[in-house]
């Protein structure tokens, strides 16, 4: 109270009240999707309770004084009231089919490495597969979609709660590199991803290797990858870059020094990262760049032993990076990326 | 009541205000480094609900000014320390017309002195760093495991194992905690246990990269060895843990570990096993024990609690060669697990962890 007078002698729209406001004002009828509340009374809404059509938002979360962010329950396609502790906002979310890509509600998760339900010959008699699976951990139902053209390929994207897919039936004709899958960001934190690379030709000889699978906040303006090793008579050093939602193909500065210290070997900003293939309302892939043999490009660094390597932006884009080191006789991977 | 009764009730109100301090300052103590994210909570609101908040704020400490203040909403700023000499300062804020203190609001520190766990963010390293003494494994395998981290910051970062103990003499709190200059990389020495948690400044821990590699090195010309997750307290959970897709079979031995990051007790967690792609009930239900080997000194614990089945299929024979969702269920802790496959005959290790 004495906060509250204190605020009206200081302005007069000190006693004004905020107005209820939300975004989004679209979802799907899955539900999962984060919808922010704001213009609350409380200061601290840790307690505000939150209805969509008078169902319990599944999960409520205070951000800010007066700010709320809900999980929106499941319902049929059409207009809803959202009802709060201050009031209705009628008809203040519209749930739409599953299915269609609202791209605010949805946040991209790159898959650096797909080759679908393919195996690819590679050197020295590999045969390569990767395999992706996927879990919703969450208490609710939520959708993955991914992009056109290669879409679900006739799969449904709603994943219900504790539901385990596997990743096969995308096709990823396009590219091996940089496919995009799209979570609702309400419930992004609750999937579970798992990518493997195996040269099936060599199974009793390795399980495979782990690949990365990075969420949107990973991706930043400058990336270090640490004791990466340079030895050209065994084995081959690739080093790939993605963007996610640059409108243009730009420039990353790849700064090589010695992990032992000293001069940079490689100061260099050639590597291009570029648009990736297909195109709709979806996009499929992320915008890639690779050198796929540091050696070959910088023969400067043949003798260079444990490397460390900064690729870093020129312009606003944010990138994610990583290398990938195979053994030329046994065509093992190793991955270094970021942690 | 009268009007001149009303006002002189309200501006008595606002006089005992302005007696006390005008907001708390969370955490309270940062380091003589500076670089901690600080909260400053407003006793009142700096505008009106429905008015736009104010474009910027100043904050300063001790008279020195805090870095990149941003207004959260009506009552909040999030402003970074500057750093400063040890000692209590007062806490100004200025924004939108109003100049408001917390008189001997905030304490910088650093070795031997006070420090607030919530200005570091943990990192679990899962395994031992063993970079210069092989350790001897089956089928003459030797093996090495490999740290770095870089503090690519423009500023010093402080990052450590556990709580330092102030080394004797004491330099005394205007000396920080350990810390990694700007733009630089460091291996990090053996002696660091599996499960170790370190703790790097959360302001700052963006900028702050880690790199861990496990080799066999008796056979370094067929494989440069296997990444290892290094996790951010972000990613610890108190809910279920899916390992997806995880080989349990006769040509290699699988381990699960899991960890317990906060130790208060002993603890237990859930292990479910099931096939891939099958909504069957699981194959194996089991229950693993985690005890904890440290004690928390101010909210810094240098080894979570670990537990370890070191090869799945001797532990549960009834597994059928195949792969296997491994679900790993906290009860009552925050942690986190990962499975390891090692090949019996080229040692090679493959690594599932939750992404």
């Amino acid at each position: 109270m004495r906060a509250f007078i204190f605020g009206c002698l200081l302005s007069v729209a000190g006693c004004l009240e905020a107005q209820l406001a939300v975004a989004p004002i679209q979802g799907s009828e899955t539900g999962g999707d984060a919808v922010t509340i704001s213009g609350l009374s409380c200061i601290d809404c840790s307690a505000a309770v939150i209805r969509f059509a008078g169902t319990p938002a599944q999960k409520v979360t205070a951000i800010n004084a007066g700010v709320v962010q809900a999980i929106t329950p499941s319902h049929a396609p059409g207009a809803v009231d959202i009802t709060t502790d201050d009031g209705t906002i009628t008809k203040g979310f519209t749930y739409v089919q599953a299915g269609t890509f609202i791209a605010s509600n949805f946040e991209a998760v790159l898959i650096p490495l797909s080759l679908g339900a393919n195996q690819f010959p590679g050197g020295y008699g590999s045969l390569w597969a990767s395999e992706l699976w996927i879990n919703n951990g969450n208490r609710w139902t939520a959708e993955l979609l991914f992009g056109n053209p290669d879409n679900n390929s006739g799969s449904s994207p709603v994943i219900i709660q504790g539901q385990t897919r596997n990743g096969q039936y995308i096709a990823s004709a396009q590219s091996a590199f940089g496919l995009l899958a799209w979570v609702q960001k309400g419930s992004a934190k609750g999937f579970t991803f798992e990518l493997q690379a195996r040269d099936v030709s060599r199974a009793k000889l390795h399980s495979g290797t782990e690949m990365p699978v990075v969420h949107e906040s990973e991706f930043k303006d400058s990336i270090d990858l640490l004791n990466v090793p340079i030895e050209p008579a065994s084995s081959r050093i690739a080093l790939r870059v993605f963007n996610l939602d640059s409108s243009r193909e730009f420039p990353v500065h790849v700064v090589i020094t010695p992990a032992a210290g000293g001069e940079a070997l490689v100061d260099d900003e050639t590597l291009i990262v570029r648009g990736g293939p297909g195109g709709g309302t979806v996009r499929s892939y992320a915008r890639y760049g690779s050198d796929d043999d540091l050696v070959a490009r910088y023969p400067q660094l043949a003798n260079a032993g444990r490397v460390h390597i900064t690729v870093s932006t020129t312009g606003p884009e944010k990138i994610w990076s990583f290398v990938a080191v195979t053994n030329n006789a046994t065509q093992l991977i190793t991955t270094i990326m970021p942690h | 009541m009268s009007r001149r009764l009303f006002l002189i009730v309200v501006i008595a109100l606002a006089a005992h205000v302005y007696a006390a301090s005008d907001f708390t300052v969370t955490p309270h103590i940062g380091s003589v480094i500076g670089n901690d994210d600080i909260t400053i909570h407003l006793n009142q609101q700096m505008v009106c609900a429905a008015c736009a908040l104010p474009a910027s704020a100043d904050v300063s400490f001790g008279g020195a000014r805090g870095r990149n203040p941003k207004i959260i909403d009506r009552f909040t700023i999030v402003v970074t320390t500057p750093p400063a000499l040890a000692g209590v300062v007062d806490v100004v804020v200025q924004v939108n017309g109003l100049r408001l203190t917390a008189s001997n609001a905030f304490t910088f520190s650093g070795m031997g002195g006070l420090i607030a766990r919530e200005n570091y963010e943990a990192i679990l390293i899962p395994i031992a760093v063993a970079p210069d003494n092989p350790i001897p494994g089956a089928n003459g395998s030797r093996w090495i495991t490999e740290l770095w981290v870089r503090n690519a910051a423009t500023h010093a970062v402080e990052y450590f194992y556990g709580l330092p103990d102030c080394p004797s003499p004491c330099p005394g709190p205007n000396t920080p905690f350990p810390y990694v200059t700007p733009g630089t990389s460091v291996a990090q020495p053996g002696g660091i246990a599996d499960g170790t948690l370190a703790y790097v400044q959360r302001g700052s821990a963006d900028a702050f990269t880690l790199a861990m590699r496990v080799r066999d090195i008796s056979r370094s010309n067929e494989n440069a060895g296997t990444d290892i997750p290094l996790v951010r307290d972000e990613d610890f959970r108190t809910t279920p843990i899916e390992l997806l897709n995880v080989p349990i079979d006769s040509l290699s031995r699988t381990g699960l570990r899991v960890y317990d990051t906060e130790a208060k007790s002993e603890t237990t967690a859930t292990v479910r096993i099931f096939a891939m792609n099958s909504d069957a009930a699981p194959v194996v239900t089991t229950t693993m024990t985690l005890t904890p080997r440290d004690t928390a000194d101010r909210g810094f614990l240098r080894l979570a609690s670990y537990a370890f089945i070191s090869d799945l299929r001797a532990a549960f024979p009834q597994l059928p060669d195949g792969r296997y969702r491994v679900e790993v269920t906290p009860v009552k802790f925050n942690g986190w697990a990962f499975a390891s496959s090692t090949n019996n005959d080229t040692q090679l290790v493959t690594t599932v962890y939750p992404q």
